[in-house]
């Protein structure tokens, strides 16, 4: 048995599938592939894999990772051409490494995120044009939050509601790009054993609290997910 | 094309069911394929994808370079409303192309319930209900399935209606749509219709006008074309081994009902029983071998990554290789974590003993279809099981570690009396007794489930009118009043759906009007009881002038024309009439297919025979048909 880890994306196609509907779609693909795989032992064997988030429904990827366990002795490669001939619109196998038999779970390492969140610029109610959204300034708009020590945010979640501070999860300042009267909002976002804040939240706390000119349509990519220690920055191919 | 955005489309519960570009999902270029179809399912998402007809044709189509076969399934409540306040027509899941845009739209027809879904679905896709209302610059509508051997309460909104199974004459309705088109529809719509209306199997309701007495009662259909026949034939595969399989179905990201790979071991059914109507619309019995099985499923897996195969058929336990099969099977996917299931069960200890080696996980308890209460009751509809059958099934369960049984039951069958029904509640506590004995433990727990029977067109109890809903609500309650274990579970349904469904199961043309009245009154996913709504059907057959009795409750005389006389499973009337005759008399008929004809006349009149393979295929035998 080997442990190989993979990266894989969720695409465009599969934007609206919930985390299980999504490993549920790469095990049907590994089958696919006929790599054999270890299994749980017991009545109900599931294939072992293991994922480094569970990604929303509505949140595209740019990468995600997945630990696999496999009875075969190939090389990595030769995991990932056959992956790739069975891999459905959305879901491209993109890089994979061997990995040491006794890894830290994917899931306990990956503690940073960093998000792009695109919607339209809302002037006055309703969408901007280019030049509009192009004649913002951006800086000044996302300053106060950027700049604020700490921000208490109240989080709500269907079990309880708590306070928060937003600055100890957004790790890094908001920075916007602007194309065809919508922006991105790139935001770094830490995934920490307390918790962690949604970037759909980020969105809708600068909306509501910082004035920036957004409204409720917004369409969630994950751009990278990391490894952060003592404020290095590693790819889980690289720890 | 319709372009879905996302910043509204993730407010919608699970967006996953409108987006497409599933596994096994088939796109291509409309400017470059001749003939283009949408396969409609008049249910959501996930129930659409679950049906083998649709993946059926779907892949029979496809496989042909010059046509295209997409999927559209009614949207759930929520996206409704999304499409209709932003103006987006309903569309396929494949290309996004509107319905509208399609040479055919299909629906398949199987359950009465789901009708209003079609005109809402219709409404959505800007396409009128009235075949008269459409030329060509619309779809034609097409349908198939169960329901489509009584067409009439919808015959008027579809035009072409391919009777039985389609493999063949699908295909045939669009090679002469192909040619028509390439010529320019030299007779325009009407002139492709009484031209499809030649094609064996394939009913055009246009070239048929029903006539009525002057009671109002119905009188006949006359002709309006010389190419219409006056009976419509179904058409049937013979050859099960041959035919195309779709070996790589379409694999849904959600969870539908049923995800996982399907086998499809036999069409048809001959046990005979009465209330049945599938068991004569499919017959006779044709079997796959289980070489061909094997081989089906080693493609399905390969090509889906499934990892569950289901064993379907009308009665899967009747395959007469099934133990062979299943032997097959485990060995063929023994390292490859692939399961096999069984979804029906026969009441005997062999159905368990196949159960045991395909079930290594007991995830749920075992269900059995005993369908009536009483030895004479099962006799009537000629269920053919009795109560040493249950108790011998139950014991090899229980012995075999299972400790739930769920048991299927009709109430409102003919000749039902309180002494029936209260076999039910017999029948339950002598299976939990059962369990009790066998283990020594109390944990067994027995399920009682209690539907109302529906009588359908095409079979023995074609001519029976429904108990009322009153009637029946007694009975579910004084069998309530006889099952007081909180190990015995009852769950039964409100009798006003069966009343419904037994209206448009025996339904003629002039009910067209109530469909279109209750889907402008709101009614819509009439199948599912949280939006069903009596008072709205009732309604609108108030506003219609239709007494829903009439068609329901009424018990017809046997000579008395029906509307469906012209749409023929080749089961004759004089054999069904026979059954019901039996019927009352609490008298069985055999299954036909070791022993010898009961000349339901369907071998006779399809040239065809039942295969079955432990007999070593066609099975040479006289047959004929009571005329």
């Amino acid at each position: 048995m080997k442990k190989i880890r993979l990266a894989l994306n969720k695409g465009e196609q599969l934007r609206f599938l919930s985390h299980l509907d999504y490993a549920q779609a790469v095990e049907r693909m590994i089958r696919r592939a006929e790599i054999k795989m270890a299994y749980s032992e017991g009545f109900n064997p599931h294939m072992k894999i293991s994922f480094s988030s569970a990604l929303a429904l509505g949140i595209t990827a740019a990468v995600e990772y997945v630990d696999m366990d496999i009875l075969e002795d190939v090389p990595v490669e030769n995991i990932i051409d056959r992956l790739k001939r069975v891999a459905p619109p959305g879901l491209e196998p993109l890089d994979g490494h061997d990995m040491p038999d006794k890894v830290k779970k994917l899931m306990a390492i990956c503690n940073y995120a960093v998000y792009e969140v695109n919607g339209p610029v809302i002037i006055d109610g309703k969408a901007a044009t280019a030049e509009e959204a192009e004649a913002i300034d951006w800086t000044a708009v996302l300053k106060e939050f950027n700049e604020a020590e700490s921000i208490e945010y109240e989080k709500v979640t269907p079990k309880k509601r708590r306070m928060i501070d937003v600055k100890h999860f957004v790790k890094e300042p908001v920075t916007a790009t602007v194309k065809d009267g919508r922006v991105t909002l790139r935001m770094a976002i830490g995934i920490y054993p307390e918790g962690t804040m949604k970037p759909g939240e980020v969105w809708r706390l600068g909306m509501e609290s910082y004035g920036w000119p957004l409204d409720e349509s917004y369409a969630i990519h994950r751009k990278a997910i990391m490894i952060e220690t003592d404020g290095v920055l590693k790819t889980p191919f690289e720890v | 094309m319709v372009h879905l955005d996302p910043s509204w489309l993730q407010h919608v519960e699970k967006p996953a069911r409108y987006m497409g570009g599933e596994w096994n999902s088939v796109v291509k270029d409309h400017s470059e394929v001749d003939v283009t179809i949408c396969l409609g399912f008049p249910d959501v998402y996930e129930v659409g994808m679950s049906h083998l007809g649709i993946k059926i044709l779907y892949s029979i189509v496809n496989e042909r370079p010059d046509f295209a076969a997409e999927r559209v399934c009614a949207p759930w409540h929520d996206m409704e409303a999304e499409m209709r306040k932003r103006n987006i027509p309903l569309h396929s899941l494949e290309t996004k192309t509107p319905v509208r845009d399609f040479d055919f739209l299909g629906f398949t027809l199987q359950y009465e319930m789901s009708y209003t879904n079609i005109l809402n679905m219709l409404d959505l896709g800007g396409i009128p209900f009235y075949s008269k209302d459409r030329d060509l610059s619309y779809p034609l509508l097409i349908a198939g399935g169960p329901c489509a051997y009584n067409m009439e309460p919808i015959a008027d909104f579809f035009d072409i209606v391919n009777l039985g199974e389609a493999e063949e004459s699908m295909i045939e309705v669009m090679d002469l749509y192909k040619a028509e088109k390439a010529a320019g529809f030299p007779d325009g719509k009407e002139g492709f219709l009484r031209k499809a209306a030649l094609i064996p199997g394939t009913y055009v309701p246009a070239l048929y006008e029903p006539e009525y007495t002057e009671a109002g009662d119905f009188k006949g259909m006359k002709i309006l074309a010389p190419e219409a026949p006056a009976v419509v034939e179904k058409r049937i595969i013979e050859d099960m081994e041959q035919v195309h399989y779709p070996t790589k179905p379409v694999v849904p990201y959600l969870d539908v009902v049923h995800d996982r790979a399907v086998l499809e071991l036999f069409r048809g059914c001959t046990r005979g029983c009465r209330f049945c109507q599938a068991g004569m619309l499919y017959r006779p019995v044709r079997e796959r071998t289980p070489e061909r099985l094997v081989q089906l499923a080693k493609e399905i897996i390969a090509n889906t990554g499934y990892n569950e195969i289901s064993l379907m058929s009308l009665s899967s336990a009747d395959y007469s290789k099934l133990p062979e099969l299943v032997d097959m099977l485990m060995e063929e996917f023994k390292d490859k974590q692939v399961s096999v299931s069984l979804p029906s069960l026969r009441i005997d200890a062999f159905s368990i003993d196949i159960a045991k080696k395909v079930q290594q996980v007991r995830k749920s308890g075992l269900t059995f279809a005993p369908e009536a209460g009483s030895q004479r009751m099962r006799d009537v509809i000629n269920k053919g099981v009795s109560e040493e059958d249950l108790i011998a099934a139950c014991t090899n369960a229980f012995k075999s570690g299972w400790n739930t049984v769920k048991l299927y039951f009709m109430m409102g069958l003919p000749t039902e009396t309180d002494e029936d029904v209260a076999g039910i509640a017999d029948l339950a506590y002598k299976v939990l007794d059962l369990h009790r004995e066998i283990t020594g433990k109390r944990n067994g727990k027995v399920t009682v489930s209690v539907s109302f029977f529906v009588p359908k067109s095409h079979s023995p109890y074609q001519w029976y009118g429904q108990q009322s809903v009153e009637e029946i609500h007694r009975k579910q309650q004084y069998l309530k009043t006889l099952i007081n274990n909180r190990n015995i579970s009852y769950h039964y349904h409100d009798g006003a759906t069966g009343y419904m469904e037994a209206v448009f199961a025996r339904g003629d043309r002039r009910l067209a009007k109530t469909l279109v009245e209750a889907w402008k009154l709101g009614c819509k996913f009439d199948g599912w009881t949280e939006f069903f709504s009596l008072d709205r059907w009732l309604e609108a057959f108030k506003n219609t002038g239709i007494d829903p009795d009439y068609y329901a409750r009424r018990d017809r005389d046997f000579d008395e024309p029906l509307p469906w006389d012209h749409l023929d499973d080749t089961v004759t009337k004089k054999y069904l009439k026979m059954e019901w005759d039996r019927a009352v008399k609490a008298e069985l008929t055999q299954d036909c297919r070791r022993l010898p004809c009961n000349g339901c006349n369907v071998c006779p009149a399809l040239d065809t025979a039942i295969i079955d393979y432990k007999e070593g295929g066609r099975v040479e035998k006289n047959t004929f048909g009571f005329k």
